[in-house]
């Protein structure tokens, strides 16, 4: 598979990275030596993907176990305002 | 000796020897003295302690301690300060602090090139690396600045850096160790374990850290065996298989030599030693790619500026987004895979889970014939700090241990020879949960030769 210099801006704008033209040409190039070297799968029996490893009893969720305050949380993060993470604005002034 | 002093024993010594070796990201001076300041005020009062209680540790840095840096070695988490430890850490919580170790950038690496904090340098050679991802937490014991440290195994990132600084890896069975706290690269692959300088020294702590923990969904409910017990210099009647492809292709003749040597001393011992066949080491670096990837686009996607680490300024949130995910090169080479992987162009992460199905099965039938699995830990030795390696010719690094990883099995690496003054590591792989057969014959061993007595003579 071939893989285009639009799935590949795509792809950098999915993953949220500021690539800039010339990292994106060689991006381009790396990961079609990637999925040409992954091309090797296609050999082996396909089947059923392996489920996760099983650990035993799956634990339940959240129970009893103790969790960071929120002044905790609020002191690591960047900007906070009345008990909350400040970003900036969401919706754009019309 | 008492616990503080043996502490400031270790924190001058690493104190000097960080210029030559950048070994950590951050020395935790006053944590480490408070630590063993505590333990001899318990040994004081005669109370019972762990037999590590005093003993300093190095950390790596993408494993939590409260109230102290955890920036995986990059710059996205610079400032970032846990506001708790780790359940391995906290484990550990009577070991002296001595310092958060350094890293490849999240984990991912095999050389510790690409932290944001400088690279690490190996202590046989500082001009080489140490291996990676764990390469701070290997070059630390190899120098003598830790007694033993943390490291984590996600592709072989403890084996091959215990390989190239001559020291004692053990990455655990996936779920013997809670990876809680442990900030992830690739949770269906991440394992907590131990670099030190014997066997002993690896029972001692994995003891400690070993064992069931609810805040880890994929914590084991497993027993855990006493491990010192298992040391006993006694091969007899264990089954060891050599694998033909592995050693037959691999590019280092002096490292494929030391195995072999090695394969016919545990037979010398009393071990069966048979040849086995185990071809899918391609298949699995390919099939490692394809899941390290992209759960590492999806663990990382939360690095987004918005509730904790490096946050770009900006009026808009997406460009608050894209700006604040500052991660070098080989991160954002990653991501770039993973994301493609995950994405509707590609079935990427369900063809590599399909190969690790088949893998694991070929791994199980073939603990059905033998006991252990005897193979180099990497396929070369420590490489020039200066040599560019292209990003698949630095994946093969992992090529022999990530079996390991996709099947879930623990396994051993122990220095087992030199070549050009440079330690080579063999490596032993278990079925899982059988940590226990892999310390037995660690230690028969040990018992039976010298390599992991030396010291690198460059930081005497």
């Amino acid at each position: 598979m071939k893989i285009t210099p639009e799935q590949v801006k795509h792809t950098a704008a999915m993953a949220k990275l500021p690539l800039a033209d010339d990292e994106l040409a060689e991006m381009a190039g790396q990961l079609q030596e990637f999925l040409d070297y992954v091309n090797i799968l296609k050999k082996l029996p396909s089947g059923a993907a392996s489920p996760p490893l099983a650990p035993g009893d799956p634990s339940p969720q959240g129970q009893g176990e103790a969790c960071l305050s929120q002044e905790e949380v609020l002191a690591l993060a960047p900007d906070s305002s009345q008990g909350m993470v400040r970003v900036p604005r969401v919706i754009a002034d019309e | 000796m008492t616990a503080t002093e043996l502490t400031e024993y270790y924190l001058e010594r690493s104190e000097r020897l960080q210029p030559t070796i950048n070994g950590y990201i951050s020395l935790t001076r006053d944590k480490a003295l408070a630590t063993a300041c505590h333990v001899d005020s318990l040994r004081r009062q005669n109370r019972e302690l762990s037999p590590l209680a005093g003993i300093p540790m190095a950390v790596k840095d993408n494993i939590a301690v409260r109230g102290a840096a955890t920036t995986c070695a990059s710059k996205v988490l610079a400032d970032y300060i846990s506001p708790y430890d780790a359940t391995a850490v906290e484990k550990l919580a009577h070991c002296p602090l001595l310092g958060k170790a350094n890293m490849d950038e999240f984990a991912m690496g095999s050389s510790s090139l690409t932290s944001a904090f400088g690279p690490v340098a190996n202590p046989w050679d500082s001009k080489r690396s140490p291996g990676g991802s764990s390469g701070g937490s290997a070059a630390l014991v190899a120098a003598g600045c830790a007694p033993f440290s943390l490291g984590t195994d996600t592709g072989g990132s403890i084996r091959q850096p215990a390989a190239f600084c001559g020291v004692t890896g053990f990455k655990p069975s996936y779920g013997r160790v809670s990876r809680r706290g442990l900030l992830p690269l690739a949770p269906s692959l991440d394992q907590i374990g131990t670099l030190t300088r014997s066997v002993e020294d690896a029972a001692l702590v994995l003891q400690e850290i070993c064992g069931y923990d609810p805040g880890d969904p994929a914590s084991a409910r497993q027993d855990v065996p006493d491990f010192s017990a298992c040391l006993v210099d006694d091969v007899s009647g264990l089954v060891l298989g050599l694998p033909r492809e592995i050693l037959e292709s691999c590019p280092d003749s002096s490292t494929s030599e030391a195995v072999e040597a090695a394969a016919r001393k545990f037979a010398q011992a009393g071990a069966k030693v048979s040849w086995v066949s185990m071809p899918y080491t391609d298949e699995s670096l390919a099939a490692y790619m394809l899941i390290a990837t992209a759960e590492a686009a999806s663990s990382l996607a939360r690095y987004d500026g918005v509730a904790y680490g490096y946050r770009h300024s900006s009026s808009t949130l997406e460009e608050m987004y894209t700006g604040s995910r500052i991660f070098g090169a080989e991160v954002r080479r990653r991501l770039m895979l993973g994301t493609y992987n995950l994405g509707p162009d590609c079935s990427g992460y369900e063809l590599g889970q399909q190969a690790r199905k088949h893998i694991s099965r070929h791994l199980e039938e073939l603990f059905s014939q033998v006991d252990l699995l005897l193979l180099p830990a990497a396929p070369y030795i420590a490489f020039p700090l200066e040599e560019e390696l292209d990003p698949l010719a630095m994946y093969y690094n992992d090529v022999y241990s990530i079996p390991a990883n996709l099947a879930g099995l623990p396994a051993l690496a122990l220095p087992c020879g030199e070549s050009r003054g440079l330690p080579i590591g063999m490596q032993m792989m278990a079925p899982r949960f059988r940590e226990d057969v892999l310390l037995r014959a660690g230690y028969t061993w040990q018992c039976r030769s010298d390599w992991h007595l030396r010291r690198p003579r460059e930081v005497e």
